[in-house]
């Protein structure tokens, strides 16, 4: 299609609308292919799309009243969106005025803007958060127009369902606790003395770090001071001061390394240790 | 609140494309003006335009150019008045906005 008929075309589907309005619409286009520049023709003509569209636009503005144009357009992280235009994609069937113009719509138009939903789609799908919203909205519109009512009622069948299997498993669980007691008692002793043994000597290593640091860094610190005060002393005071700096160091790197077993290995040993002693309890629940 | 639906923020972005200049700007221009801050299909923006100039919002004149008669948008003083509201009122708006988020990304950071 080339722009004069594009022209041509918008022209007649315009024929119904009052002469004042044809006019002004038509010299807009015009006026913005000339702008445009000829190089651009084709893009322009693919962004508009048919000319059925623009028309549909143009007259939903013309006769739609002020409310519904209030509801109609809304923003997206793609843009101004137009739900007239989105109503094509969905091909949902709107009593109103705007069902004459729909009916001028070619098949193949129709199917243009199927695709472009789906494109949308895919390209919504792969986006973050931001545009994840946007899925969101035409999703939501998707469904408040076609599936709406089904879905809700899918929901709160599914929820019951749960809930019922919830119940009974708590009581299942409570069987196999009371059942289980001759041999949990033991099993659980044991576990307990195992828990202790190992925090105690994990303890054990972490005081044991921490105070070796802690006393490599005060062995330093005075190793320094007296290298400093020996300092007219020839090759003693630098002796001094090398030895304190490097206990010094090496001191800090250990109360740093108990720091980090403290802050960080510790709640992690401890935490790997409970999930490791309910996992049992989660593969009854499962068997149950 | 003016801005819970687009056509109200549309209608304010226009505005403040075409005030940008005192002599106003054809079509075209206004598109790809609209066009670096929000994408818009080309088609959506004339009804805009349309809609604003019943308004009395925007006015039209023709200026020839290059051996034609383009046609220009200009802004009233209707229109103005109108953008003022606009932007007050997005103001007020993305402040309250901003003022809810501020506590999410902070939340998020912990």
């Amino acid at each position: 299609m080339s722009r004069n008929d594009f022209i041509k075309r918008l022209e007649s589907l315009l024929s119904d609308i009052p002469n004042e309005e044809r006019e002004e619409a038509l010299q807009y286009y015009n006026d913005y292919f000339d702008d445009a520049g000829i190089e651009n023709e084709k893009e322009i003509l693919a962004e508009l799309g048919s000319p059925e569209r623009v028309a549909k636009i143009i007259k939903a503005e013309l006769y739609g009243n002020s409310s519904d144009r209030e509801t109609r357009g809304y923003f997206t992280e793609k843009g101004y969106q137009d739900t007239i235009l989105i109503d094509d994609k969905y091909e949902i069937v709107e009593t109103g005025n705007q069902n004459d113009d729909r009916d001028i719509n070619s098949e193949e138009n129709n199917q243009r803007h199927q695709e472009e939903y789906h494109k949308r789609e895919h390209h919504n799908k792969s986006a973050d958060f931001q545009e994840g919203t946007g899925h969101y909205s035409q999703h939501d519109e998707y469904n408040q127009h076609n599936s709406g009512k089904q879905t809700s009622g899918m929901e709160t069948g599914y929820h019951q369902d749960e809930k019922y299997k919830r119940n009974t498993n708590i009581g299942l669980i409570v069987l196999l606790c009371i059942l289980a007691i001759p041999v949990g008692i033991p099993l659980v002793a044991t576990v307990f003395g195992i828990t202790v043994a190992l925090l105690a000597s994990v303890l054990a290593l972490f005081f044991g770090f921490g105070l070796a640091g802690l006393t490599m860094m005060g062995v330093g610190t005075a190793l320094i001071i007296a290298g400093i005060i020996k300092l007219g002393v020839s090759f003693i005071g630098f002796l001094f001061c090398g030895i304190g700096l490097i206990s010094l160091g090496l001191g800090m790197l250990l109360v740093m390394l108990t720091i980090f077993i403290g802050k960080t290995v510790f709640p992690a040993i401890i935490r790997g240790f409970v999930y490791i002693c309910r996992l049992p309890f989660k593969n009854r629940s499962v068997m149950a | 609140m003016v801005f819970n639906t687009g056509s109200a923020l549309l209608d304010a972005i226009v505005l403040a494309v075409v005030s940008k200049d005192e002599e106003g700007n054809y079509g075209y221009k206004i598109t790809q003006d609209v066009r670096q801050a929000i994408e818009i299909s080309e088609s959506t923006l004339y009804p805009v335009l349309r809609r604003l100039l019943k308004d009395d919002c925007l006015e039209v004149y023709d200026m020839e150019y290059g051996g034609r008669n383009r046609r220009y948008y200009k802004i009233t003083e209707k229109g103005r008045v109108q953008l003022k509201f606009y932007c007050d009122e997005w103001e007020s708006y993305s402040r309250k906005i901003n003022f809810l988020f501020r506590g999410v990304r902070e939340d998020v950071k912990k």
